[in-house]
């Protein structure tokens, strides 16, 4: 990286200067309340009788935790069924979209729209569509299947909201994937044309293994993206019915502000906290590996 | 680009099927604001409704939506303003100047990036009741304010500009803050549109932390405003979905004029 040669000695004292509103914003409402949540995790808090420290109980109670366990694996679920098929969806589709001519610029525009609806909106409208008279159940009548109580039922709540997260998703992706296909040189492909490499070849020796970095990325971030999802559940089943919905953020959100047991639900969100960090590790580690 | 005609017509019908899924939902809302509820869920959605606005009129007019417009376009501003000038600040800092302390700065902001909100929501609601800013605009708008990515997007931005103008500037004896803001700036203007395209969306979906902090009516953010309406008023299909259009259309018509901007915030994610 490229830095003013004088920079250390006369200049320096500015560099730190434009830094600090920064760095105070970030102590302030970032590392002060990481460092506050694992004290907070010690402790017996209910917000209205002072904290009593209560050591690792909370950490310890988490493996015989029964709404915590629930919750953790209704989360991996989620994550895993909602990562993977936006992950094929986005890649086929991002390349579908290269190989359109003058028209891509248009669909690309369509396609994004679900990523500029807001959560809320989004959640609102898939409510209704999911809804057992809506249109979703009218379309599976009409092609001979059988409706079924979307939102309403246990077994099928978690599905619902994995396929709104499929339509919310991809669509982010897609845009990811697209200009990940476009970055790729142009005279890769040709070179291979020359060697008489057609369809699945170019794409196993030539598209696949430059996107792997894109693909990565895409990977790391949804998964995140899923970690962290609140509004979809809290608006569109409220982690029912019986709980079968509960993402780990809802659970910390209920045990926190619904039943104040403020020490509980800091454990939770250091467990929560923690799976985030590493997979974040990880994603600046492939970052990393692509600059060099 | 070798293209078999195979190949050409799986692609179209992948974009044509990918469309046609994507827009359902959109233009379901859309229809379904403008009928009546017994017309709602009766027939195709391509049938006119006879509702009008009536939706629109009656569901605004029931809740102080034009309050929670703009809490919401306030918080967005102030997180706009906060992380384009906070951002800049320390974007620069980290593309052009080394001092004492310089790598653990860009340790900490590195590792800032990675809290998530959803993980620290306990403390930081604790240390907004300790600062004493119970149900003020303090705390709606604050806490969350600072998109640190920013910081990344100018780094980026400004690592590229070549140390000359800079040196040059110092030469001509201007001051290292008027450095920044007259020539590097300028030179970084669409990466601060980006900055605040992002940001602004960032905010203007914030759910989370306004749920926690806006007790008060008054203090409701539109995503609050909406949600709340659809538990109070749940049976009010076409009511709803008028009130979750009223929701999107700044971020759609947003995106509308800075199409571009958006659409390369989103793909640098993915190229650098």
């Amino acid at each position: 990286m490229m830095r003013t040669g004088s920079g250390r000695s006369r200049y320096g004292r500015w560099g730190f200067l434009f830094c600090l509103p920064a760095l105070l914003f970030i102590a302030i409402f970032q590392l002060y309340p990481v460092l506050f949540s694992y004290f907070i995790s010690l402790h017996e808090y209910d917000l209205l009788s002072p904290p009593r420290y209560v050591g690792f109980k909370y950490f310890r109670g988490l493996v015989t935790d029964r709404a915590f366990l629930r919750s953790l694996s209704i989360t991996i679920t989620y994550v895993v069924y909602t990562v993977v098929p936006v992950l094929g969806i986005a890649f086929w589709l991002g390349w579908a979209l290269t190989k359109l001519g003058r028209s891509r610029g248009a669909w690309r525009t369509l396609i994004f729209l679900p990523s500029v609806m807001p959560l809320v909106s989004v959640a609102l409208t898939w409510k209704l569509l999911l809804n057992v008279q809506g249109p979703v159940n009218d379309g599976l009548s009409a092609l001979g299947m059988a409706p079924a109580s979307w939102l309403t039922t246990s077994a099928m709540a978690p599905w619902a909201l994995i396929f709104v997260s499929w339509w919310h998703a991809t669509s982010y992706y897609t845009i990811i994937f697209l200009a990940g296909f476009l970055a790729i040189p142009r005279d890769h492909y040709e070179a291979a044309a020359l060697d008489g490499a057609r369809g699945w070849s170019v794409l196993r020796h030539i598209t696949l293994p430059s996107m792997k970095p894109t693909i990565a990325l895409v990977v790391v971030l949804s998964t995140v993206n899923g970690l962290k999802t609140f509004a979809f559940q809290q608006i569109m089943t409220d982690g029912g019915p019986a709980g079968s919905t509960q993402i780990l953020t809802l659970l910390i959100y209920k045990t926190s502000f619904s039943f104040l047991q403020m020490g509980k639900a800091s454990a939770y969100s250091v467990i929560l906290f923690t799976g985030i960090l590493v997979i974040s590790l990880i994603q600046i580690w492939l970052l990393r590996d692509r600059h060099a | 680009m070798h293209r078999s005609p195979a190949e050409r017509f799986l692609a179209i019908a992948i974009v044509v099927l990918a469309t046609i899924l994507t827009l359902y939902p959109i233009v379901w809302m859309l229809a379904a604001s403008l009928k009546t509820n017994s017309e709602l869920f009766s027939g195709s959605i391509l049938e006119p409704g006879s509702a009008g606005f009536s939706n629109f009129t009656s569901s605004l007019s029931q809740r102080p939506f034009c309050l929670y417009l703009f809490n919401s376009v306030l918080a967005a501003l102030v997180s706009v303003v906060v992380t384009v000038v906070l951002g800049a600040l320390a974007g620069y800092s980290l593309a052009k100047f080394q001092y004492r302390f310089s790598g653990a700065v860009s340790l900490i902001v590195l590792a800032s990036i990675m809290i998530p909100l959803e993980a620290i929501v306990i403390p930081l609601f604790l240390e907004v009741h300790a600062f004493g800013w119970n149900n003020s605009y303090a705390a709606l708008l604050l806490p969350t304010a600072f998109n640190v990515v920013g910081i990344f997007i100018f780094r980026q931005a400004m690592v590229a500009i070549p140390n000359a103008y800079i040196e040059a500037a110092r030469i001509d004896g201007a001051s290292e803050p008027r450095i920044l803001f007259s020539v590097i700036m300028p030179m970084v203007a669409p990466s601060a549109v980006v900055v605040a395209i992002l940001t602004f969306n960032l905010s203007w979906n914030s759910y989370l932390w306004p749920l926690i902090v806006a007790n008060d009516d008054s203090l409701r953010t539109l995503p609050l405003g909406m949600a709340a309406f659809q538990s109070a008023f749940n049976t009010q299909y076409g009511q709803v979905m008028a009130v979750s259009i009223f929701g999107a259309i700044p971020t759609t018509l947003f995106f509308i004029a800075f199409q571009h901007h958006f659409i390369e915030g989103v793909s640098a994610a993915g190229v650098k």
